[in-house]
């Protein structure tokens, strides 16, 4: 092949371009099926747009954010163990100074690792009663706990 | 506010590759072009200086992580300088085809930005790991290895290469935190960055205005996947640059050409997904299979780049995983032969439904009619080929190992790793539609130039 000074007669490029500009309109369509304030919405968390649950749990962990020390040790209760999960692992990003520990990992029950948290984040249930923790503060889906030290 | 500092921070990092933008082979090209090759150099110089400042202990700062790029950079470029640049191509794009192609391209960047700032194309894998080892790294100064070794970390897959968190955490020291909510908009630059590069190298084989409007479709078809595979805040966009720009390059070299770009483009793949080697060792066999096919001088020794090139990149990663203690090498999913025809028929149907890129099939249908109707030589086209096929391969084979149906699965995966190849389809179909046959094999005009090393 050499640099277009040989061979047949050059082939136009608008079929390119026009099929360019049709592969444009597919997100246009989708984007006009939504109401102008669903598409004006400015979103809080990262996931608003693509999967409401992440988006709920991210916003937890922000939510808990300002109820925590610096460099807080943590667990997460959820109501499942793939909640769970997924706050687990959002919440070593999330918080990036702190050591979480996992209550649940990958469902297996990991509860004598997690009671050793400072901290308890309950995600839309309530802590095992056995577990002596305080109320810190009451947030969006959940509540933030802390271990009541023993006597 | 820390969204314009990681802003900044990114658009720096051609600056820390500078010095390929004066290597001979780029020298010639647009100012956005050479911009892309420095971005690439930028990209891998700053990944190798985040494992070896790690490897010795030393914390991560701004000043750390850029001052070994500039300095290998400008006594690159300061050497590159001084030789002789591959001649440019005289041409001349159409007005009219011109502002065309620059204003479909830019509606389909910015519809791609209006998804990724309101949050609608973010990876689920940017919250669970990329952006969590970006953040972490970024609070320790350094790659954290007690995090990559522990035993609850096993989800956020540690042996992944190491570049987008390390560019993501470059961007958190300037910004003093991960902006989150951010991070995700800058995959379009990706797009915007390789779109120049793959313009210039196109038009070293095809008329210009067939090359704008090559990269216009190239933009729009990769824009909207990129977005409909919620591939904001991912590897993806980033690898796609590196595997775009390593096809094309090799796609459309003469005999004798420099091979520097192509070689970096896929160091800096193989730094960026366990996908990338793969990618990498298919494009590879793919061109030292067209230059031995089209009986070019000197196949092995000029292959010798393309394959040192990414085998050192990745040997860095694995030394390092070595290192600080991790098992060295990729994970493998099941054993490699442990593999049942059971879930084919759904492997098969699942994979091309999730090949629809946004654009009901348009997208791919568009350049396999044109590289249909073309009937080009394939062995011109191998470099892009074998992508395709390995990939398409690769992706069959891997699901094959799957014990249950994986359905599930291939939704998730297939339009996101499936992206390199639709755009090594577009690259080959342009070339095989506006490309010409050769006068003679080896003597064009730019293989007649001095080769540039």
């Amino acid at each position: 092949m050499t640099p277009a000074d040989a061979g047949p007669p050059a082939r136009s490029p608008r079929l390119w371009l026009i099929a360019a500009f049709a592969l444009c309109c597919f997100p246009i369509v989708a984007r006009t099926r939504l109401p102008l304030d669903e598409q004006l919405f400015v979103p809080v968390t990262p996931m608003d747009r693509t999967d409401g649950a992440r988006a709920e749990q991210w916003a937890f962990l922000e939510a808990c954010r300002a109820h925590l020390p610096p460099q807080p040790v943590f667990t997460i209760l959820a109501e499942d163990p793939d909640t769970a999960m997924a706050l687990f692992m959002m919440s070593i990003g999330a918080y990036p100074d702190s050591l979480p520990l996992p209550t649940t990992y990958y469902g297996m029950p990991m509860a004598e690792i997690g009671r050793q948290a400072d901290f308890v984040l309950a995600y839309r249930r309530l802590p095992p009663p056995d577990w002596n923790l305080r109320l810190v503060a009451r947030v969006r889906h959940g509540a933030v706990y802390a271990r009541v030290p023993a006597p | 506010m820390s969204w314009p500092a990681f802003l900044a921070a990114v658009l720096a990092l051609p600056l820390l590759g500078a010095g390929a933008a004066f290597h001979p082979s780029v020298r010639s090209e647009s100012l956005p072009a050479r911009i892309a090759a420095a971005l690439a150099l930028g990209v891998v110089a700053l990944t190798l200086t985040g494992l070896a400042l790690t490897w010795a202990s030393v914390h991560w700062s701004l000043a750390a992580l850029a001052a070994p790029p500039l300095a290998v950079s400008f006594l690159l470029g300061f050497s590159w300088a001084r030789r002789p640049a591959a001649p440019r191509r005289a041409g001349h794009t159409s007005p009219g085809i011109a502002l065309a192609a620059a204003a479909i391209a830019a509606l389909a960047l910015v519809l791609l930005f209006w998804t990724l700032v309101t949050g609608g194309a973010t990876s689920v894998d940017y919250l669970f790991f990329w952006g969590v080892k970006a953040a972490r790294f970024a609070a320790v100064r350094g790659i954290d290895t007690e995090l990559l070794r522990w035993k609850y970390f096993g989800h956020a897959v540690p042996d992944y290469p190491p570049s987008v968190p390390i560019l993501q955490a470059w961007g958190a020291l300037a910004a003093g935190r991960l902006p989150w909510r951010f991070v995700p908009v800058c995959s379009l630059l990706w797009i915007a960055a390789a779109a120049p590069l793959a313009r210039a190298l196109l038009r070293r084989r095809i008329p210009d205005d067939a090359a704008a409007a090559v990269a216009c479709f190239w933009v729009a078809a990769t824009s909207i996947t990129l977005a409909q595979s919620y591939s904001g805040g991912n590897a993806e966009a980033q690898l796609l640059f590196f595997e775009t720009l390593a096809v094309v390059a090799l796609l459309v070299e003469d005999a004798g050409a420099s091979r520097f770009l192509p070689a970096l483009m896929l160091a800096g793949a193989v730094l960026t997904k366990v996908e990338g080697a793969a990618a990498a060792m298919a494009i590879v066999a793919g061109a030292v299979l067209r230059d031995a096919l089209e009986r070019r001088r000197r196949t092995l020794r000029r292959a010798l780049p393309i394959v040192l090139a990414p085998a050192a990149a990745l040997l860095a990663w694995f030394a390092f995983q070595r290192h600080i203690g991790l098992a060295m090498g990729y994970r493998s999913h099941g054993t490699l032969l442990g593999v049942s025809a059971r879930f084919l028929p759904a492997i098969l149907g699942e994979g091309m439904r999730n090949l629809d890129a946004g654009t009901l099939w348009l997208s791919w249908a568009v350049p396999i009619a044109f590289l249909v109707a073309a009937r080009p030589d394939p062995r011109r086209l191998l470099p892009a080929l074998a992508l395709i096929a390995g990939l398409c391969g690769f992706l069959v084979f891997d699901y094959m190992h799957d014990t249950v149906d994986p359905s599930q699965r291939i939704g998730w995966t297939t339009p996101r790793v499936s992206q390199s190849a639709l755009s090594a389809c577009i690259l080959a179909a342009g070339l095989a539609w506006f490309g010409r046959e050769p006068r003679g094999r080896g003597i064009s005009a730019a293989a007649a130039s001095p080769p540039a090393r």
